[in-house]
């Protein structure tokens, strides 16, 4: 049969999420074919998507199909399938892949049918975006390694910081932890439902693609207290602090201590605010006017993430111990590191 | 500040450090058994939770918990004490498929696969909400307490007999051998006894109310205000002080490396004062006066510690010292490994893990080297947690006095 090679490509680059780096697990490196759709499986995630006029039921290895399409040049390929192998005619190459004929991915055993959808908030990838940078990648603290939805609020934290977003609606399932690596896949996607599964959460695209992700039934900690910042001094970053932050990036240390996360040095005091960052390839400093009428402070804070929200920041406040950000709709708090606190 | 939350115990990692997801994909085993996902077995009546390692052929074949020769032996000591296995407990196993080698015989369950099991069996109890479980062997300890004793776990030899109010189960943790240990015992000996009395002290546990109290962290009054605390503690003269010093190293022989940075007090079950350790004349002549005071008993974990230091330091001589909690635990109980505070403090009142924050700075690279204890006290956040930490030792310090003064006497 005669196939698009672009839409099988783009068919395939939706599932690619669920398709394991190594075969730990029987087929979770292959594109396995089940009816009118083709699904990855790899024991953290599982996509499947609709592919038409491919009415076939079996696996093949992904990188190869994957290679091998990308490489050909013509719009439309001819996909034959038989006992054994599929073979693919593209212009006057051709090649043979291994079929399995039998898809062996423990699809309704470990995963189960989805059903029972029901609309996410429209804002909830906004959400996911905003809060997945902040978590955690320290695995003996799984559940900091995990986006929270709960109700109408997703929310992270490293530990070193804290991130909440509100969104436009609440979630009728949950609270329920997506683990980050889940979540950065999931934020390519345009989601429009969800399903609770038992031990997963299903999520339906548009196209109707079918994102279920293995969430932990572990509680988050009460992040509402240490979003709070008390008799914190306000400070207007300046306008440009995007940019300056961006540079500082180049030359900012990742240190062990807060899980490998790049850090820059912020001092503030009478109305100038001065960043320094420094690693083993050069150091960078630069200075800004800003309006801040509390005491002197010096402090370190992660910057990667800070340089993605400065230019969203519509609050800030320094207290004691931490400094809180906040927007339209999130909050951000981030743990006085290093020679953090007021200084004398 | 070095971060908003201390690392919690009950996160279950769902991660190998291989990077193999803990599920029953991943495990495997349940693709090759009779009864795959063993489902728990029993009526429960009497709130008893019953666990074991694995299933065995005959478990397998009738897809039931203790159906072979160790779980008759087992279901026959239960009913010596007049518990019915099946009608008041609740049974089920650390893993729930066979394991079996390449001959297809049992064999002991890998990490691995206990790991992957671990979120079945912690759902089965919050599920069931029991009021004892009781632990048949090594395995199952390392399925219900591995993941969240960071030290060396031994083996059910260390943790037999205690009666643990496990604060993250909510229930009371009861170790003991497994009945295919008795049954392999060639004949009746002093284990049997143990094992039995084991049993009979797990099943009397469903009766005690699950301990609920303050929790220790609202108990510490972490203060600046030194000559105010000294003076205060001088003013009440408690029959009873414990008290506990953070310090740079093991060995304070080397004045000039190292130095005592905080001392925790606690003169009540549910209060503690922590203060950076004194650097005033004044303060420290305060310190002297309370800690030499006749009226008023010292009480500390490894007072050899506290005494050496505070001599060297201080040229302070504690006394009278009225009880070190590590030797009247190893007098109460001389199996190894089990007099340190941390253990105890697991042991007697479910606290775990109030070290997770401070415990890396703690470490010292060698006996006369600073560990990084100052690292942390040197801004205001940091030695608050520290003060925290020191003053959380003093409570269970003290609690864990009162307890085995009670005992003695």
């Amino acid at each position: 049969m005669k196939v698009n090679k672009a839409e099988l490509q783009s068919v395939l680059e939706k599932v690619k999420p669920g398709l394991a780096s190594k075969d730990l697990i029987e087929q979770a490196t292959s594109f396995a074919f089940v009816g009118d759709r083709v699904v990855t499986y790899n024991d953290e995630i599982s996509v499947s998507h609709p592919v038409t006029g491919l009415d076939v039921t079996g696996a093949v290895k992904a990188k190869a199909l994957y290679d091998f399409l990308s490489k050909v040049k013509q719009e439309e390929i001819e996909i034959e399938w038989e006992n054994n192998q599929v073979v693919i005619s593209a212009g006057r190459s051709k090649a043979g892949l291994v079929l399995e004929q039998e898809v062996k991915l423990p699809l309704d055993e470990e995963i189960g049918q989805a059903g029972g959808w029901t609309k996410v908030p429209t804002n909830f990838v906004d959400g996911l975006q905003f809060c997945y940078p902040c978590c955690s990648r320290d695995m003996s603290r799984p559940v900091l390694t995990c986006v929270h939805v709960n109700g109408d609020t997703v929310e992270s934290s490293d530990s070193y910081q804290i991130a909440r977003f509100k969104m436009n609606k609440a979630f009728e399932i949950g609270p329920f932890l997506i683990p980050a690596s889940a979540a950065k896949e999931l934020i390519k996607y345009n989601i429009r439902e969800v399903a609770q599964g038992d031990g997963w959460v299903h999520f339906k695209a548009e196209g109707d693609t079918i994102f279920s992700t293995r969430v932990l039934s572990n509680e988050f900690p009460d992040t509402t207290e240490h979003l709070k910042v008390e008799n914190g001094a306000p400070l207007t970053f300046p306008q440009k602090i995007g940019e300056i932050l961006r540079r500082a990036l180049i030359f900012a240390k990742a240190e062990i201590e807060t899980g490998d996360i790049p850090l820059v040095t912020i001092s503030v005091a009478e109305g100038r605010m001065s960043l320094t960052a420094k690693n083993e390839y050069g150091w960078f400093s630069e200075d800004t006017r800003v309006r801040y009428n509390g005491p002197p402070v010096k402090f370190a804070v992660g910057i990667s993430f800070m340089a993605d929200i400065a230019d969203r920041i519509q609050d800030c406040s320094i207290g004691e111990d931490r400094i809180g950000f906040s927007g339209k709709n999130w909050q951000h708090v981030v743990a006085m590191l290093g020679d953090g606190g007021p200084e004398e | 500040m070095k971060g908003f939350f201390s690392k919690e115990r009950t996160q279950i990692p769902y991660k190998s450090e291989g990077g193999r997801v803990h599920s029953c994909t991943s495990c495997g085993l349940h693709k090759f058994v009779l009864s795959p996902r063993m489902k728990p077995f029993g009526k429960g009546d009497k709130g008893i939770m019953v666990i074991g390692e694995a299933p065995g052929e005959e478990e397998d074949k009738k897809g039931r918990p203790w159906q072979g020769k160790a779980g008759r032996l087992l279901q026959e000591q239960y009913r010596k004490l007049g518990i019915d296995l099946f009608e008041d407990c609740i049974c089920l196993n650390a893993v729930n498929c066979r394991p079996t080698d390449k001959k297809g015989n049992n064999r002991t369950p890998t990490e691995f696969e206990v790991a992957c099991c671990r979120q079945r069996v912690i759902q089965t109890i919050e599920k069931h909400k029991p009021k004892v479980v009781i632990i048949h062997g090594g395995t199952v300890l390392s399925s219900l307490i591995g993941h969240k004793w960071r030290k060396d776990l031994s083996g059910i030899s260390k943790w037999r007999g205690w009666t643990i109010p496990d604060r993250d189960y909510k229930a009371w943790l009861c170790p003991t051998f497994h009945p295919s240990f008795i049954e392999r015992q060639e004949r009746e000996t002093e284990i049997n006894v143990v094992w039995a009395q084991d049993i009979k002290q797990a099943i009397g546990m469903a009766d005690v109310p699950f301990p609920s109290g303050k929790k220790e962290e609202d108990c510490v009054v972490m203060s600046d205000d030194i000559e105010k605390v000294l003076t205060d503690l001088i003013d009440q003269r408690p029959e009873l002080l414990a008290f506990d010093i953070e310090t740079t190293g093991l060995k304070p022989y080397n004045k000039k490396v190292h130095e005592i940075v905080s001392i925790a007090f606690c003169t009540e079950p549910d209060k503690a004062y922590a203060i950076p350790y004194p650097k005033e004349e004044k303060h420290l002549a305060l310190l002297k006066e309370l800690l030499e005071h006749p009226d008023i008993g010292k009480v500390a974990a490894n007072m050899m510690f506290e005494d050496t230091w505070l001599n060297i330091m201080s040229d302070i001589e504690v006394k009278p010292w009225r009880w070190d909690t590590m030797q009247a635990a190893h007098v109460l109980d001389n199996r190894p490994g089990i007099t340190g505070l941390k253990f105890q403090s697991y042991v007697r009142f479910g606290v775990l893990g109030y070290d997770d924050d401070v415990v890396a700075y703690l470490k010292s690279p060698g006996t006369n080297t600073p560990n990084d204890i100052k690292t942390l006290a040197r801004d205001k956040a940091g030695m608050r947690r520290l003060l925290l930490y020191n003053g959380l030792d003093a409570i269970l310090e003290y609690r864990l006095a009162l307890l085995q003064i009670e005992e003695f006497e």
